[in-house]
């Protein structure tokens, strides 16, 4: 069975981007090392320490469930995601244009996206990113496990990570804790 | 440039650098006598002992109105300088005059920084003088999504309250204890406690009666609240008063030590958000609880951090140390 994989950079104080979608300072680390990290993507250059560059290592995961906010905002990342596998997006209203791309447009649900996913990914990993479809996740309680890229900025305003939730207090378990250069990688399994 | 190199002024402190900007409307009608009296005013100044500067400026627009800078090494200074003040005539040629003064924390040539420190675009840079002696540290425990709110036992409706103690009471959260993996040892290292009224409140009717090595340091160490209503403190604790951001940027500077503030969720935002932060100390527990007052609210700009330390520690929780990018230039 797959691990489904909630996966975003966030700011100390709690955003994954300003109110403006801004992503500069949760992405800094990404350009902050000098270890270059393949990207399947020619345009998206990861360079960072090697601390981070363990983080990065997209092997196992085989395939992402992506909100459609973000894809619209990544410009679709020009129809190949850096880390190279079939993304699944739920949305209502499927852009069309992308018929080469490895890109599945889910009309029927999060948690359909999910499933689909998951068939795809077998027993590797599904990673799943953007703050509706993690809010979902969590809500339907589809997650495994919750990742968070930590990084030393107080934006004072913009999107949090976690919003929305029910069922809450969500309980988490022992993190896996990577330091990395500009960024703290945490990694919390969900228990249900 | 919102009050970043000077604080306004505290009635009663002692300050080692003034700068008084005084701008004077005068009677321009008023014969020549009056025109001469700033000249004797500029002499009698560049005269007096204390001054680091005097000027008066003729204004470009509005012939009938002056400006004078002032820079003085002490208050004596000034004042000894005022008690000579302008003679009755003089005072009878200005039609209104409006006086501040402002202590000055901090002086940076601004050409040769601005070339330097092309980065330094966001930060609302901590005042920090060079004679700075005490470090203001935040302790907070907060859960993975930042809520801070009421983490022990108190009387709050917050329906997660006392989530903190819970976590203590599960299996996991057995294995991590807070006085021996972080809270004596912080205890043990603090001069001072500064705390909001309602934090200082619950902490005020818990540790007094509770005992141990960790209620014995926290009863001892003396206390500041922060409050504009609390009148008759006990627990070896002082009220600062409406003037509480001046007074805290003093204790800051005079303490020679470290003031540890736990809790106190609006203090500590106006504390980041005036950049009289020196450390950020987050327990954060494996928990996302979704409800509740969060531990950073709005600020005016972003403010770049760097971590002094990331720590897992036994049952999930992860000890985060943070310190402005650019505390101390």
């Amino acid at each position: 069975m797959a691990t489904v994989v909630a996966d975003m950079s966030m700011s100390l104080d709690g955003f994954v981007a300003g109110p403006n979608d801004e992503v500069d300072e949760v992405f800094s680390w990404i350009t902050a090392g000098d270890v270059a990290v393949e990207s399947e993507n020619p345009d998206l250059e990861y360079k960072v320490d090697e601390a981070s560059a363990g983080e990065l290592q997209w092997s196992n995961v085989k395939a992402l469930v992506i909100g459609r906010r973000t894809f619209d905002l990544a410009g679709g990342w020009g129809g190949t995601h850096p880390v190279g596998v079939p993304v699944w997006i739920p949305t209502h209203d499927p852009p069309e244009d992308w018929d080469d791309a490895p890109f599945t447009f889910v009309t029927d649900g999060v948690e359909a996206a999910v499933n689909q996913a998951s068939e795809q990914a077998g027993d590797g990993i599904v990673g799943v990113a953007g703050v509706s479809v993690v809010r979902q996740c969590l809500n339907a309680g589809l997650l495994d496990a919750v990742r968070v890229s930590l990084v030393p900025y107080l934006l004072g305003e913009g999107i949090p990570y976690f919003a929305g939730l029910e069922g809450t207090p969500v309980k988490l378990g022992q993190p896996r804790v990577v330091e990395g250069k500009g960024v703290t990688h945490l990694q919390y399994e969900v228990e249900r | 440039m919102r009050n970043r190199l000077t604080q306004p002024r505290p009635s009663h402190a002692a300050r080692e650098v003034g700068l008084a900007l005084l701008r004077v409307d005068r009677d321009v009608s008023r014969d020549d006598d009056q025109r001469c009296a700033p000249l004797r005013v500029v002499e009698q100044a560049r005269r007096a002992a204390g001054r680091l500067d005097f000027g008066i400026t003729a204004d470009p627009l509005d012939p009938g109105r002056v400006t004078i800078f002032e820079g003085w090494e002490s208050q004596a200074a000034v004042e000894a300088f005022r008690r000579g003040g302008p003679s009755n005539k003089q005072g009878a040629a200005m039609l209104s005059a409006s006086v501040a003064e402002y202590d000055i924390a901090d002086v940076r040539p601004l050409f040769e920084k601005a070339e330097r420190e092309p980065a330094a675009r966001t930060v609302p840079r901590p005042i920090v003088k060079e004679n700075q002696m005490g470090r203001i540290a935040l302790s907070q425990n907060t859960s993975l999504d930042g809520v801070m709110q009421s983490p022990g036992p108190t009387d709050v409706p917050f329906k997660y309250r006392g989530w903190a103690v819970d976590f203590a009471d599960s299996p996991e959260g057995a294995r991590f204890n807070y006085e021996e993996e972080v809270g004596l040892e912080q205890a043990r290292n603090s001069d001072a406690l500064l705390l909001g009224r309602v934090t200082y409140e619950a902490m005020q009717a818990f540790w007094p009666t509770a005992e141990g090595e960790l209620a014995d340091r926290l009863n001892e160490l003396p206390k500041y609240v922060a409050s504009s209503t609390l009148t008759d403190p006990a627990w070896n604790a002082t009220v600062l008063g409406d003037n509480w951001p001046e007074e805290v940027a003093r204790l800051r500077q005079e303490l020679d030590g470290e003031i540890v503030v736990y809790g106190s969720r609006r203090l500590s935002q106006a504390l980041i958000g005036r950049g009289l932060v020196d450390e950020l100390r987050l327990l954060v527990y494996p928990l996302v609880l979704g409800a509740g007052e969060r531990l950073f609210g709005e600020t005016q700009d972003k403010i770049p951090l760097r971590l002094l330390e990331s720590r897992p520690l036994p049952g999930g929780v992860v000890n985060m140390i943070y310190a402005p990018a650019l505390a101390n230039g």
